[in-house]
């Protein structure tokens, strides 16, 4: 076993950007770009998915807990083979790929941070709400002053461990063309040839430095948060 | 808006029905192969996590870390174009007389799940009062006996509707095997559609085979939530 | 004020209240007690409908529980409601657990309600907790700011449900004492308890209700010195115990 990771240096800016700023963004750089900008809509759908979800009219309930279960029950890579096809026959016109991938992130995420979103407001007690009410509180008063901020303090810890997943699916997005680290890094190995093991080794490694690093903040988070087992 | 001519009939039979069978097949042998070495090996790294030598300890932990913060995909290119330069030969060869890209996506699949499952296997055990252990050996029983007879029995049941949860996840996950080349369903839906321009129909039968999957083992668990574990609600 | 005309409810097959006549007039104290399971806080719940009536007719403040018309918001106003478990906002102050329902349902100013809710933390001998969070306070102390924040919505009734039965023995004096404050200005009040000495002092009228049904309704003095049913007697005597 001979390893090389010259070729690592020799292709690092363009690992970690891409072509920018004389090209597109590409690399690290727009996998995080990906992620984060994937995360906070899927915070957004999310929310709405979680609430609507809990509402008390069937005709909301029923449709919404079906697509969110539908999502969940595809593989990612469905879901974004889905927009991939969908996305242009609904707007009427081509969609750059990088927001294909976007969409296909928030829809799939957003499925699963409504369950997160559920299990928060669902963790905080009865007791509460019925106060809120008693003090002539409406009920989306209540959510809003009262369930979502106790309840938000549950969800932290879970929303970034999503977060880690999203970076983690981001990966998908080399399927449909998107230059970020995945497919950066196919490309270097496809032009080189010759050292496949050591640029996948160390993009696994950048990958890993990311993850573990909001993995233990979420943990981190989860024992600093954990106050309401205290009362 | 939208001018499109539905075909269901190019998808129920002939050719590209069959297509889509065979995809079938081999995404359910790739999740069984999957299923079967995730489960053995993330309990052998769920042991180690537990063991009273810390090394072990540390290096099961090193482990799960690390293959569970690292995209599946990775894993997947990992084992197909990197691996051989770390391998010995003669796992190598035989390698490389067997299906290859079966073979690396199901390393790559049973390795990442393994990394949860032993986690999920961990919890589940820990989540076991420890007085149980106290109440267990209080009564004579060895240690081993204790997990035998008190501890595992009740451990099984907890870690089993996470345990089922890796199983579907790892089915879906089987799907990025098809950037490999293996022609799973995914792989094989796609393949209808650029041959067919069908491509509307082609992932309406594969995301139903995937629904039907999740559907049928969600239905399983729900049961298993009520009768095993909360069989005292109605 | 509050009349429950034949008011029955049933959780399923049980039936939690049978049958049940009760007029309370305004200014009055009622003391409502009975065994555990007697129905007794259901009885309360109904009163600002965290539990809806099945059958018969319930009217709180001129308002008809039963009406689709009644604004439930406006009678929750209305009514204030303390809870056995306090039940106050974990994530606010002290000041803010108080003036969240004025602020936002009154639209009173945010300064008029400090002010006004730094005269309930005095009324209650809080003032000082005014920028506390609820998890550093005791119970019984929690126990006056959740009286505090109901009496903030100005209401006209007070519900009290079991308010002393989750408080160490030592802070009981205190939340009663308070209660005992409250009576004095002529607030109409419900309470649920098992403080017979609170009863004895305070209370125009005694309420016992076992199985869902009013047994006996009698001045104090009445009901502990001649207690007309059984199960009344039965529950003086156990609650009278040396061993309880």
């Amino acid at each position: 076993m001979d390893l090389d990771f010259q070729v690592i240096l020799d292709n690092f800016t363009y690992f970690m950007i891409g072509r920018y700023p004389n090209g597109p963004l590409g690399g690290l750089g727009l996998t995080m770009y990906l992620a984060v900008v994937s995360c906070i809509l899927s915070f957004f759908g999310g929310l709405i998915l979680g609430l609507l979800s809990l509402s008390r009219y069937a005709v909301i309930r029923y449709p919404v807990n079906l697509f969110i279960n539908t999502i969940r029950g595809l593989p990612l890579l469905m879901v974004i083979f889905w927009m991939y096809f969908l996305l242009p026959a609904l707007m009427g016109k081509t969609v750059p790929e990088s927001q294909t991938v976007i969409m296909g992130l928030t829809v799939f995420t957003s499925a699963y941070m409504s369950q997160i979103v559920r299990a928060g407001i669902m963790g905080v007690p009865k007791g509460q709400t019925e106060a809120a009410i008693s003090t002539g509180l409406k009920g989306w008063q209540t959510m809003l002053y009262i369930i979502l901020p106790q309840g938000m303090r549950n969800m932290i810890p879970s929303f970034v461990n999503q977060f880690v997943s999203l970076i983690k699916d981001t990966s998908l997005a080399f399927i449909v063309g998107v230059s970020e680290l995945t497919h950066v890094g196919t490309q270097v190995n496809n032009r080189t040839m010759s050292y496949p093991t050591e640029i996948f080794i160390f993009i696994a490694a950048v990958y890993f430095v990311l993850c573990f690093a909001f993995t233990s903040f979420s943990r981190w988070l989860e024992q600093r948060l954990a106050w309401r087992k205290s009362i | 808006m939208l001018k499109y001519h539905f075909d269901w009939s190019i998808i129920t039979s002939g050719k590209y029905f069959e297509w889509l069978v065979s995809g079938l097949k081999i995404t359910l042998e790739l999740s069984a192969v999957g299923i079967v070495g995730a489960f053995v090996l993330g309990l052998v790294i769920a042991v180690l996590k537990m063991s009273n030598f810390k090394p072990l300890r540390w290096l099961a932990s090193v482990y799960l870390e690390f293959f569970r913060n690292t995209p599946l995909l990775i894993q997947i290119f990992f084992w197909y174009f990197g691996s051989y330069k770390i391998l010995p030969t003669a796992v190598n060869e035989w390698l490389n007389n067997t299906n290859f890209e079966f073979a690396a996506a199901a390393i790559a699949l049973i390795i990442y799940t393994s990394a949860f499952i032993a986690e999920d296997i961990r919890s589940g055990i820990l989540s076991i009062p420890k007085e149980q252990m106290e109440a267990a050996r209080s009564a004579g029983f060895s240690f081993l006996r204790s997990m035998q007879y008190i501890i595992l029995p009740q451990a099984v049941r907890i870690t089993i509707p996470p345990l089922v949860n890796q199983f579907l996840n790892l089915a879906k996950n089987s799907s990025l095997a098809m950037t490999i080349g293996v022609m799973e369903l995914t792989y094989q839906a796609r393949q209808v559609e650029s041959y067919s321009f069908k491509g509307f129909e082609a992932f309406t039968a594969a995301t139903v085979v995937y629904l039907a999957l999740s559907v049928s083992i969600t239905f399983l668990m729900d049961l298993y939530n009520k009768k095993v574990l909360n069989p005292q609600r109605s | 004020m509050i009349q429950f005309q034949n008011v029955h409810k049933w959780f399923k097959t049980l039936h939690v209240l049978n049958d049940v006549n009760l007029h309370v007039k305004q200014g009055e104290v009622v003391v409502v007690c009975g065994p555990s399971g007697s129905g007794k806080s259901t009885l309360i719940r109904t009163i600002n409908k965290l539990e809806p009536i099945n059958e018969g007719h319930l009217t709180v403040d001129g308002m008809d529980l039963l009406s689709k018309k009644t604004d439930l918001n406006r009678l929750r106003a209305e009514v204030g409601f303390v809870f056995q478990q306090f039940n106050l906002y974990p994530h606010l102050s002290v000041l803010s657990n108080i003036t969240l329902a004025p602020t936002k349902i009154r639209k009173t100013p945010k300064k008029e309600a400090e002010e006004q809710a730094m005269q309930l933390l005095e009324r209650v001998g809080l003032a000082m907790k005014r920028d506390a969070y609820p998890t550093q306070l005791s119970g019984g102390q929690q126990q006056r700011v959740a009286i505090a924040r109901a009496l903030a919505m100005k209401p006209r009734i007070m519900l009290f449900d079991e308010p002393t039965s989750a408080l160490d023995p030592e802070m009981i004096g205190e939340v009663l004492q308070v209660m005992q404050d409250l009576a004095k200005t002529g607030m109409t009040m419900v309470v649920v308890t098992h403080e017979m000495g609170f009863a004895r002092e305070v209370a125009d009228r005694v309420v016992f209700m076992d199985h869902g049904v009013i047994l006996e309704e009698a001045q104090p003095e009445e009901f502990f010195l001649n207690p007309q049913h059984d199960r009344a007697k039965q529950f003086l005597k156990q609650l009278l115990s040396p061993m309880h």
